[in-house]
């Protein structure tokens, strides 16, 4: 039986016809409801449904054998697990914003608000930039135009969230998409299946 | 064999037996080292932290981090040839959050002139390791040097050096094929997907080769596999030279073992000369760590019953009757004597010795 850990929501649903076309389906899910597990024993495959940002830990740990996840995510995880696949969809962008016009004050340390505190952290170290981080979970544009922060590290995808509130993009830190990950355990028992999966995606995308 | 221990405890006496057999002598190391060692060899503990504290004197010590340091440490320049093995704890600091973990490990060292039987025993003996976990278990071979061999054929900087050695750890073709232009990008995505078994890997490896010391490390890798398959035959050997090989560390073949039910790999190791020579060492070294941690939650104990007999005895029992009565019923397996029957205790059957020596079958209430 290969686990698979779906994101929840739209991702989700994509992945899941991806996973569908490939002889995969699971009617079950299809009928939607509120379980989280999901089982077609006939095609050996169970799906876990679980928060996006969970999907990495589910695949590192062995709860599930693969998965499918923002690149973002990976990121900021650092989870120990194979990429086999990009998978094209999802694409977006992590990036640094700022108020229309913000000048830096490069004697400060620079306050950056953000979901992703590995990412930052990591983007402002290879610029040996000295930054105090805020922490935040949502509404992260909110942070610069209440002055809680300098600037943010966030998702971009098309930009207008940014735009309606008066923020732009100064620096791009890494380009994102849904990569197809596994556990680096799993592929070693399930390498033909997976890998069977992995060819199938490729063809498909 | 030990059928009634703990998963974790069986493996462990069951390698002892095997590391001894091999020739290899039993290692013991401090729990406390100088820290300073430790920081000079930082790049070698992979990033996770070091549990410090202050002796009496206000010397900085660290909780034995790792083993193969301290072996490493502890031998003479002079030695020729040592085979250790050693069953310890160690204590790292996770990277994440930073809680203090105990690892239980055990694991072989061979140190003086590795030669090809060298690493092929070590290799054996990793399999056989994997052999005494039980289950399903797969042993995967790499080397590292076959990945140098290939970055020194591209021409690859230092920067993309560590770029590719990321991105074949995760496996990801598509990272590698953009880190080099023309046909290299295209050869780094070969590296990740040579992984399969033996012979068909190395023939796609042996197309590969861009070097007479990569057809060699080819060779000596096929030397690995014929001597496992020659002594271990049912193991399930794959070659993977995609595994993950941090380079300051191993220069030399590379090894993972697996089992299933477990999330990572159970068994790591390698050849590590750059190791040795920072240390001023003259020797080549090879060896591998077993995680003894998770093998007991991959292989848990199910057991119908807590005990085959309860053994009931009055507290006034004279107790060389109820000794007798215990040695008895040993023969039909767990046998648990007690004055009365323990909460939610399950019992295959129930009996009560009584003062004179008699046993009598009970109905498992309290005496």
């Amino acid at each position: 039986m290969l686990n698979i850990a779906l994101p929840k929501g739209r991702l989700g649903d994509k992945v899941y016809q991806l996973f569908s076309q490939l002889g995969c389906g699971c009617p079950e899910l299809e009928q939607g409801g509120r379980k989280l597990v999901f089982e077609n024993p006939e095609e050996g495959v169970r799906y876990l449904l679980v928060k996006p940002g969970d999907v990495a830990i589910y695949v590192e740990h062995g709860a599930a054998d693969v998965g499918v996840v923002g690149k973002d995510v990976l990121l900021e995880t650092r989870a120990d697990v194979y990429e086999l696949l990009d998978l094209g969809f999802g694409a977006c962008r992590l990036a640094v914003a700022a108020k229309k016009g913000w000048q830096e004050d490069l004697s400060l340390p620079l306050r950056v608000a953000t979901k992703y505190p590995n990412v930052a952290k990591a983007y402002y170290d290879s610029l040996s930039r000295r930054i105090e981080l805020i922490k935040l979970n949502g509404s992260i544009e909110l942070a610069p135009i209440l002055g809680l922060s300098d600037v943010i590290v966030d998702i971009v995808e098309t930009g207008t969230t940014l735009k309606e509130n008066g923020l732009e993009v100064i620096a791009t830190v890494a380009g994102s998409s849904a990569r197809f990950i596994a556990n680096k355990a799993s592929y070693q028992f399930e390498k033909d299946t997976i890998d069977r999966i992995c060819a199938g995606m490729r063809e498909r995308i | 064999m030990y059928t009634e221990l703990p998963k974790d405890e069986a493996v462990t006496l069951a390698l002892q037996e095997l590391f001894e057999h091999s020739g290899y002598v039993r290692y013991r190391m401090s729990s406390f080292e100088s820290y300073d060692y430790y920081l000079a060899n930082k790049s070698f503990l992979k990033g996770e932290g070091l549990v410090t504290f202050n002796d009496a004197f206000g010397r900085l010590l660290a909780l034995k981090p790792d083993v193969t340091m301290s072996i490493v440490k502890n031998t003479k320049p002079e030695t020729v040839s040592q085979k250790l093995y050693y069953v310890e704890s160690v204590f790292r600091a996770r990277r994440e959050g930073g809680e203090v973990r105990e690892i239980r490990q055990m694991g072989v060292e061979s140190i003086g002139t590795i030669d090809a039987y060298a690493e092929a025993e070590v290799a054996v003996l990793a399999a056989k390791s994997l052999a005494a976990v039980g289950g399903e278990t797969v042993l995967s071979i790499g080397d590292a040097s076959f990945v140098a061999g290939l970055y020194d054929a591209l021409g690859l900087s230092d920067a993309v050096r560590a770029k590719a050695n990321e991105a074949l750890g995760a496996k990801s073709a598509e990272t590698l094929r953009t880190l080099a232009e023309n046909g290299a990008g295209e050869a780094l995505a070969q590296l990740a997907a040579l992984c399969g078994k033996p012979d068909v890997t190395l023939e796609r490896a042996r197309a590969l080769c861009r070097s007479r010391q990569m057809e060699d490390v080819v060779a000596r890798i096929q030397g690995v596999c014929e001597a496992l398959a020659a002594v271990c035959p049912d193991a399930n050997v794959r070659v993977d030279f995609s595994l993950e090989s941090d380079m300051d560390y191993y220069n030399g073949l590379v090894l993972q073992g697996f089992v299933r039910g477990v999330p990572q790999a159970v068994l790591t190791g390698g050849r590590y000369d750059p190791l040795m020579r920072k240390c001023e060492k003259p020797q080549s070294a090879v060896g591998f760590a077993l995680v003894l941690d998770g093998l007991s939650r991959a292989f848990p104990k199910k057991r119908e019953f807590d005990a085959d007999v309860l053994l009931l005895y009055a507290p006034d029992t004279p107790p060389a009757a109820v000794a007798r009565a215990a040695e008895n019923l040993a023969a039909e397996g767990v046998v648990r004597a007690e004055t009365r029957v323990p909460p939610g205790f399950r019992a295959g059957r129930t009996v009560t010795v009584l003062a004179d020596g008699t046993i009598t079958e009970t109905e498992g209430s309290p005496c």
